[in-house]
């Protein structure tokens, strides 16, 4: 498939797999509309199972908000190696002349673009739900912009760990979710934080170190454990 | 001897807590033993067939 | 022999890390139970009532090393890993592998005795206090190393997947303290916090080293006893496991009767000089 590729630099390398993975998923809507709905869902059973005291939702939203995009995030996680592992088309990439972390970064902004940017629009949805100010849905979008990102380059380097692995889904749910719990509280927090009046710079600025380390690092760490699957 | 294991009111707590440990040790102790067996098994099976195809 | 340092290398053969292995393990399953002996002495016969919260500040001698245990571990877990990774050896991540079970049971006992421990000290079983938390999360990410190694069949993928995944899981340990304590103080209501353990007389802070120690050194033995049925296991097909057969204690009816002998066997992986070494396992061959 790639066999006649000639060398391509890392920029290059990023934009072929990003759109490669973009084409593949305009093919799979229906599969994407699950984990947007998803979200939603997830957030709707919050309220049934708790209460729909007004107060109470808005003290809990940021959570529960957060909680259901980790949710959908993990519920979309599989599809960004499971296709091409199940292929052969993953060892292809591996081989292909070009470098493997630039490749698997397109795949995950691919995969991002579809599951994690969605998730940003929908969240204003849900914060009407609960009842959350204009200003604290802007803080909760934002927080959702740095922190989703993150959660899938973890979610990627444990999907690429997990291939070949049995377990599937509930395995990577495991390993995933500890890691995620530090996004989880500064992303959660800077919503709280703003509602409380104490502001969200210090859970954003966080957020947005967290968000450069991940992709400086992510990479590497994804295509070693794409190499370790392959051994 | 009671007064000293009733720890104030709180012997529930303290015993609990040691009881809890004594019982983890145990149980890994003994997973450790049932292990190395189990180990030991691997190893003659795995002779046992090397022979096995030898001969054959 | 050679260098200081070439010397140590040996070791890093399995056929070598078996009988030193063996003859540790006694000492330190000594020096556990005497230090645990010791420390318990001082902690319950020698140590004072604390004036505040009476005997039940009696279970920090085994709660505070029991978490602390759980975290050195972890991290040790991450330095073989690490060094699996860079140097491609085999007992490095054997030894991994040997340490995630007695991390994840520390961490099962710092919550257990932390939980008993708030009881009737805070009155309530379960306190959302930075320690615990992370403690929590740690034995997450332990389950989570074992449920990896046991979900994949090729040993050196395992051995390579983990590896990667306790490496992440170190580098985001600190994080995650540092996030659990965050979201600690930001919420009203942590003035409750296990780490702030009782103003201590000497005799307690003695008596929670000397456990600290204990728990060392019982760690020490169970996870060299752990890697050495995990070398027996993986490498079945060696040489130095043949001689073991052979040479090692009879009576387990092995290979017809016959012993191992000195049969070329399977092929062999780099056994560095595996038959003479086995005749020295003495009472360390603890079957």
């Amino acid at each position: 498939m790639q066999a006649d590729l000639p060398p391509m630099s890392a920029s290059s390398a990023l934009v072929w797999a990003c759109r490669r993975d973009l084409y593949l998923a305009a093919r799979s809507r229906a599969e994407l509309a699950v984990v947007r709905l998803f979200f939603l869902l997830d957030a709707s059973l919050f309220p049934l199972s708790v209460s729909p005291d007004p107060t109470l939702l808005r003290a809990i939203a940021p959570g529960i908000a957060w909680v259901a995009a980790l949710l959908a995030t993990l519920l979309g996680l599989p599809r960004l190696f499971a296709a091409d592992w199940a292929d052969g088309t993953l060892e292809q990439i591996l081989l292909a002349p070009a470098p493997l972390p630039a490749l698997i970064a397109g795949k995950v902004l691919a995969h991002w673009l579809v599951t994690g940017l969605p998730l940003l629009l929908l969240a204003p949805l849900a914060g009407l739900q609960f009842g959350l100010a204009a200003d604290a849905i802007g803080i909760l979008v934002a927080s959702l912009a740095l922190g989703t990102p993150i959660l899938s380059w973890l979610g990627a380097t444990t999907a690429a760990l997990t291939l070949g692995a049995r377990g599937g889904a509930s395995l990577l749910a495991l390993l995933v979710l500890p890691l995620a719990v530090p996004v989880l509280i500064f992303g959660a927090g800077a919503v709280e934080s703003f509602a409380a009046g104490i502001g969200a710079e210090a859970h954003l600025s966080l957020l947005g170190a967290g968000l450069i380390l991940v992709w400086v690092f992510g990479p590497f760490a994804a295509a070693l454990a794409v190499r370790i699957a392959h051994e | 001897m009671s007064e000293w294991l009733a720890m104030g009111g709180h012997g529930f707590y303290i015993w609990s807590s040691y009881g809890m440990l004594a019982l983890a040790v145990a149980i890994e102790l003994w997973a450790l033993r049932r292990r190395r067996q189990a180990a030991w098994r691997h190893v003659e099976d795995f002779r046992a067939e090397l022979e096995h195809a030898r001969e054959s | 022999m050679m260098t200081t340092g070439s010397f140590w290398f040996q070791f890093a053969s399995p056929a070598r890390f078996y009988p030193l292995a063996g003859r540790m393990i006694p000492w330190f399953g000594c020096a556990a139970v005497l230090l645990s002996l010791v420390g318990l002495y001082i902690g319950f016969v020698v140590a004072p009532t604390d004036w505040q919260q009476g005997e039940s500040y009696r279970i920090i001698f085994i709660h505070v090393p029991a978490a602390w245990m759980a975290m050195f571990i972890y991290l040790v877990m991450a330095f073989w890993s690490g060094l699996s990774l860079v140097m491609n050896t085999r007992l490095s991540a054997m030894m991994a592998q040997a340490l995630a079970p007695t991390g994840a049971m520390f961490a099962l006992i710092s919550l257990w005795t932390g939980a008993l421990w708030g009881r009737p000290t805070w009155g309530t079983y379960w306190v959302w206090d930075a320690r615990l938390t992370s403690t929590l999360i740690l034995l997450f990410l332990y389950l989570g190393f074992i449920a990896l190694r046991a979900s994949i069949d090729d040993p050196r993928r395992a051995d390579r997947a983990c590896a990667l995944l306790a490496l992440v899981g170190a580098v985001n340990v600190p994080i995650i303290y540092f996030s659990v304590q965050w979201w600690n103080t930001l919420h009203q209501g942590a003035t409750i916090s296990l780490t702030a353990a009782p103003k201590m007389a000497e005799t307690m802070l003695t008596a929670m080293l000397l456990m600290t120690f204990a728990a060392w050194s019982y760690t020490i033995a169970a996870v060299l006893h752990r890697v050495r049925s995990i070398m027996l296991e993986r490498e079945a097909h060696s040489d130095w496991v043949d001689a073991l057969m052979a040479g090692g204690a009879g009576g387990r009816g092995g290979t017809g009767g016959q012993g191992g002998k000195e049969s070329p066997a399977a092929t062999t992986e780099a056994a560095a000089g595996g038959r003479g070494i086995a005749s020295t396992t003495q009472s360390g061959v603890a079957r």
